[in-house]
């Protein structure tokens, strides 16, 4: 098991115009910025951007692929810097800020991961995660019931 | 626009536009939205339906309704309260700047979802690259439409911007 302070390998992306439309599309959101250049750029937007819900499923899944398949996501902020826009080159890192045991489930640990999205320097996007991970290999986040599923605030 | 109309006012903190989605949970969506975001989580995966899961970025998707639908053409937006807001402030472009979301029990295939949304605040104007505007915030409750038990909340601050003049 890892501990805090722990950094996640970088991952490099060149952001597409489908990355966009595709994560726009299936999460429903039809919203023109997200397709359709014209109209962002009547927003004063440089080009179309990056839907929230890509944004956070590019997040998650960099941060579930860390965590495994026995983990479960509690909690998340998500602050949208900058716009993420097709041809941007965007590198997503990330390091666990606090481990913590779980009183209400002891075989399962409550992990603060801190996430952002930045190019050239600049930061596009971040996110602050709070996941629980099972101890072992084995366990499963998934078998918490609901009355056991108390997750603590983000802010630590 | 210094002022907030009374009548936005009124709606703080009063759960408004209760709605349930216009379709259940199913695997197809979510794994084209897995697709989409390249993520290989098992359970996003997997062909046993009692084993699938929801990718939690999907949690308000379910309530985006649809663009077009036999009874009448659809808003494919879930956000009634935030379409509404636009409106009444003046500021017809609007841009989502911060969201914090908790989750509860996971949503999985043959659901539906059920919301509601809560106006919890309208800011001062203020001016940002976009232009003059205001933030406003907005939380979410979804549950599931058959047992009432609770899916999640999203919480999202809005940058609401160009006025109607400037259009």
């Amino acid at each position: 098991m890892n501990g805090a302070g722990e950094w996640f390998a970088p991952v490099k992306r060149k952001v597409s115009a489908r990355d966009i439309v595709m994560g726009a599309a299936a999460s429903r959101d039809w919203q023109r910025q997200h397709h359709d250049i014209a109209y962002a750029r009547s927003m004063n937007l440089p080009d179309i951007i990056m839907n929230a819900p890509t944004q956070t499923g590019w997040f998650h899944a960099y941060a579930m692929d860390w965590a495994g398949p026995g983990g479960r996501i509690a909690r998340w902020r998500l602050k949208m810097r900058r716009s993420i826009c097709p041809g941007a080159e965007v590198v997503l890192s990330g390091k666990v800020d606090h481990v913590e045991a779980n009183i209400d489930w002891p075989d399962v640990e409550w992990v603060w991961l801190g996430l952002v999205i930045d190019t050239g320097g600049e930061r596009l996007s971040e996110m602050a995660l709070l996941l629980a991970r099972p101890r072992l290999a084995t366990g499963d986040c998934w078998d918490i019931p609901t009355e056991k599923w108390c997750p603590p605030p983000l802010a630590r | 626009m210094n002022a907030i109309p009374e009548d936005v006012v009124d709606l703080i903190g009063k759960p408004c536009f209760p709605q349930v989605s216009d379709c259940q949970v199913e695997a197809g969506a979510i794994r084209s939205f897995a697709a989409a975001v390249e993520d290989g989580f098992p359970a996003f995966w997997t062909d046993e339906a009692d084993n699938m899961l929801a990718p939690p970025a999907l949690l308000s998707a379910w309530n985006r309704s649809l663009m077009w639908a036999p009874e009448g053409k659809g808003e494919g937006s879930g956000l009634a309260l935030h379409f509404l807001l636009k409106r009444k402030l003046g500021l017809p472009r609007a841009v989502v700047a911060e969201t914090e979301t908790e989750l509860a029990d996971p949503i999985r295939p043959g659901v539906r979802v059920k919301c509601e949304q809560v106006l919890v605040d309208v800011g001062e104007p203020c001016t940002t690259r976009l232009g003059e505007g205001r933030y406003w915030t907005i939380r979410v409750e979804y549950r599931c439409a058959a047992t009432g038990a609770f899916f999640g909340a999203e919480t999202m601050r809005f940058f609401g911007y160009g006025r109607e003049a400037d259009t």
